[in-house]
C-alpha cells in the first residue's frame, strides 16, 4: 500500500496552474468549469478522511460505467479536491460512488441514455450535519457547499472514471443542470416522518446516501386551507398527477424510481391526515395513472383495444421515495424516472461511513 | 524551469482492448443471418426490411429475427449463444438513440465474442457514441454501418430505400473486407 505522498495516479505537469487548468478542461477532466487543482498536498489531505474511516487509498469501490473506470478511494478523493470538497464531505462521495458501482443502479445505461436522468444523492442520519448539508430552503440551488461540492465530485466520477461526456458518451439529449450536481440532505427535523434511512432499514443514529437516477424537479403547487382531510386529498391528487404527466416515462412503462421530495408543511398536512410514507407510496401509486387510450394515442399515435383501461404510472408503491427536502411554503417537488435499464433504473443506499470502520459495509436495498 | 504536478484524475487502466478479426464467406449457399432487433420504435421493423432486401441479393439465404422489446438491455446470454448455433452473420440494431446504440454496439461485440461476424447498425446522430461504446467494451474494430437519421419514424417506403441502400455495407462488414480496412 503506498505511503502518504505516495500516489498510485500517474501525474500530469505543467509550466504553471492556468496551464494545468486549461489542459484539463480541454482535455475533458471537468464538468467545463474550473476546478481546484488536485496537487499530491491537496489529494492527501483529503485522504486523512478517508482514513479516518479506515478505507485505505488502494480500495477499490467498483468500476464505474460505461467505461469501467477503476474507483478506487484514491481516485474519488483527487475527483473531490477539484469538485471543491472539504475532507468532510468526502465519505459522503465515496459512498454515493460505492452506490454508482452497484450494478443495480445500471450506470453504463444511465450515463448512454437520451434522457435527462442524472444521479440524485439524498443523505440522511448525521452525515448531514457533520458534512455541513443544506437541506432546507434552496437545498438544490446554488449557495449550499456542501451540496454543491458532493454532487460535483460525482459527476466528475462519472466523467473522469466513467467516460461520461456529452454527445459522444452521454447522449441526453438536452441534459439538465442536475448533471453538475444533485445532492439533498433530508430535513430530518422539519419531518414528521421517521428519516427515509430508516425506513430502507438502517439504524437512526447511522448515516446513508440514497442514490437514484431521476430527471429534474417538477414543482406542485398545493395551497393549505387548514381542511384536514381536503388538504390531504389534494395534495395526493397532485402529486399523483404531476407524477403520471403523460410526458413522463413512467406514465408508459410504471417503472424507475420516483421522488415525491415534500417540503416540511406539505409533509406535516399529510401526516395531520393520518398518512405514513408507506400510506402515502400506495396511495400515490393507486392514483397515479392516464387512460390508455389517449396516453397510447399522444406518445406513440398508437391505438389500443381497450382505451379506457388506466395505464399506472407506477409498478410498485416502493418504487416511490417520500423524502421532506426544502423551506416551508407552497411548493414541493417530483422528480420522474428514465426507467430503463436491467434493473429498471431502481435505487440503493450505501452506509455513510466517517470513523474507524472495520470493513466497507455493503447494505442495500 | 520547474513545473507543477497534479494527480490524473482519470482512470489509470480501462478493459483490455481486444481486436476484431472475424470475416464470413457471405457468397456461402444458405448464408444463415440473424437479425438481432433491441425493441426500439421500428428496429425489427427497419430489420425486417433489412432481411427482405438481404434475401434480394442472396436469394437462398436464411434469415432469422430475434427480436426483444427493451432497446436499454442486451440480447440474453441465450440468444446469443442460439444465434451462435443457428447462424453465421449477425446484424444488430437499431442505434438511433443513447442506450439503444449502446446496446446494438454491445451485442455485435458479445456477438463477435461467440465467434459470429456482426454489424451493429448506427444512425449517423449517433455515430460517435458507437465508437465510444464500441471501445469502452474492449472491442473497437467491432463492425458498425452507418445510417442517416432519422430512420424510425420515416414510413416504409423511406426504411425500405435505407435497407436497400446498406446491403453493400453489410455484406462488407461481413466479409473480411471489413477486417483489412479496420
Amino acid at each position: 500500500m503506498p505511503g502518504p505522498l505516495e500516489f498510485r495516479a500517474s501525474l500530469i505537469q505543467a509550466a504553471d496552474e492556468d496551464a494545468l487548468r486549461e489542459q484539463l478542461v480541454r482535455e475533458r477532466r471537468t464538468d467545463g468549469l474550473p476546478v481546484i487543482l488536485p496537487t499530491p498536498e491537496r489529494v492527501e489531505a483529503m485522504l486523512q478522511a478517508a482514513a479516518f474511516a479506515g478505507l485505505g487509498r488502494d480500495i477499490v469501490l467498483g468500476e464505474v460505467g460505461p467505461n469501467l473506470g477503476e474507483a478506487t478511494i484514491e481516485k474519488v478523493a483527487i475527483n473531490a479536491v477539484m469538485a471543491g470538497c472539504l475532507p468532510e464531505h468526502l465519505p459522503v462521495v465515496i459512498a454515493a460512488m460505492q452506490a454508482l458501482c452497484d450494478p443495480r443502479l445500471d450506470t453504463t445505461e444511465v450515463q448512454v441514455t437520451t434522457h435527462q436522468i442524472a444521479p440524485l444523492l439524498i443523505v440522511n442520519g448525521p452525515a448531514v450535519k457533520e458534512a455541513g448539508l443544506a437541506s432546507g430552503f434552496g437545498a438544490l440551488g446554488y449557495g449550499h457547499r456542501a451540496n454543491l461540492s458532493i454532487g460535483r465530485a460525482v459527476r466528475l466520477c462519472l466523467i473522469n472514471l466513467g467516460g461520461g461526456w456529452p454527445g459522444m458518451s452521454d447522449m441526453s439529449l438536452l441534459g439538465q443542470p442536475g448533471m453538475i450536481s444533485y445532492c439533498l440532505g433530508e430535513a430530518e427535523d422539519d419531518s414528521p416522518f421517521p428519516p427515509l434511512h430508516t425506513t430502507l432499514g438502517f439504524a437512526a443514529d447511522a448515516s446513508a446516501v440514497t442514490v437514484t437516477s431521476v430527471g429534474s424537479p417538477h414543482s406542485v403547487q398545493a395551497v393549505l386551507t387548514g381542511d384536514v382531510a381536503s388538504d390531504a386529498e389534494r395534495l395526493l391528487e397532485l402529486l399523483a398527477h404531476t407524477i403520471g404527466g403523460m410526458g413522463n416515462n413512467n406514465a408508459g412503462t410504471a417503472s424507475g424510481t420516483i421522488i415525491a421530495c415534500l417540503n416540511p408543511d406539505h409533509a406535516r398536512a399529510l401526516h395531520r391526515a393520518g398518512l405514513t410514507r408507506q400510506d402515502i407510496q400506495a396511495e400515490l401509486a393507486r392514483r397515479a395513472g392516464n387512460p390508455a387510450g389517449v396516453l397510447q394515442r399522444l406518445r406513440y399515435g398508437r391505438t389500443v383495444e381497450d382505451p379506457d383501461r388506466i395505464a399506472p404510472a407506477i409498478g410498485d408503491p416502493a418504487q416511490v421515495l417520500v423524502v421532506v427536502a426544502g423551506g416551508q411554503g407552497f411548493y414541493s417537488a417530483v422528480m420522474t424516472p428514465w426507467g430503463g435499464g436491467p434493473h429498471r433504473n431502481t435505487y440503493v443506499t450505501k452506509e455513510i461511513v466517517f470513523y474507524d470502520a472495520c470493513d466497507l459495509p455493503v447494505v442495500g436495498r | 524551469m520547474s513545473r507543477i504536478s497534479i494527480l490524473n484524475p482519470g482512470a489509470e487502466s480501462g478493459v483490455a482492448i481486444e481486436s476484431y478479426g472475424l470475416s464470413a464467406d457471405v457468397g456461402r449457399p444458405r448464408l444463415r443471418v440473424a437479425l438481432v432487433s433491441n425493441g426500439f420504435p421500428d428496429s425489427t421493423n427497419f430489420l425486417t426490411l433489412v432481411g427482405e432486401a438481404l434475401s434480394r441479393r442472396l436469394p437462398d439465404a436464411q434469415i432469422l429475427m430475434f427480436a426483444r422489446l427493451d432497446p436499454t438491455v442486451l440480447a440474453a446470454a441465450e440468444v446469443v449463444a442460439e444465434i451462435a448455433r443457428s447462424c453465421d452473420v449477425a446484424v444488430t440494431a437499431l442505434g438511433h438513440c443513447g442506450s439503444c446504440t449502446s446496446s446494438a454496439v454491445r451485442d455485435a461485440v458479445n456477438l463477435a465474442r461467440a465467434g459470429v461476424p456482426a454489424a451493429a447498425l448506427i444512425s449517423e446522430k449517433f455515430w460517435d457514441a458507437g465508437v465510444f461504446n464500441a471501445r469502452s467494451v474492449g472491442m473497437p474494430g467491432v463492425p458498425r454501418v452507418r445510417l442517416p437519421h432519422p430512420v424510425a419514424g420515416t414510413g416504409q417506403t423511406r426504411m425500405a430505400q435505407i435497407a436497400k441502400e446498406l446491403c453493400d455495407d453489410l455484406l462488407s462488414a461481413w466479409s473480411a473486407a471489413h477486417a483489412r480496412a479496420a
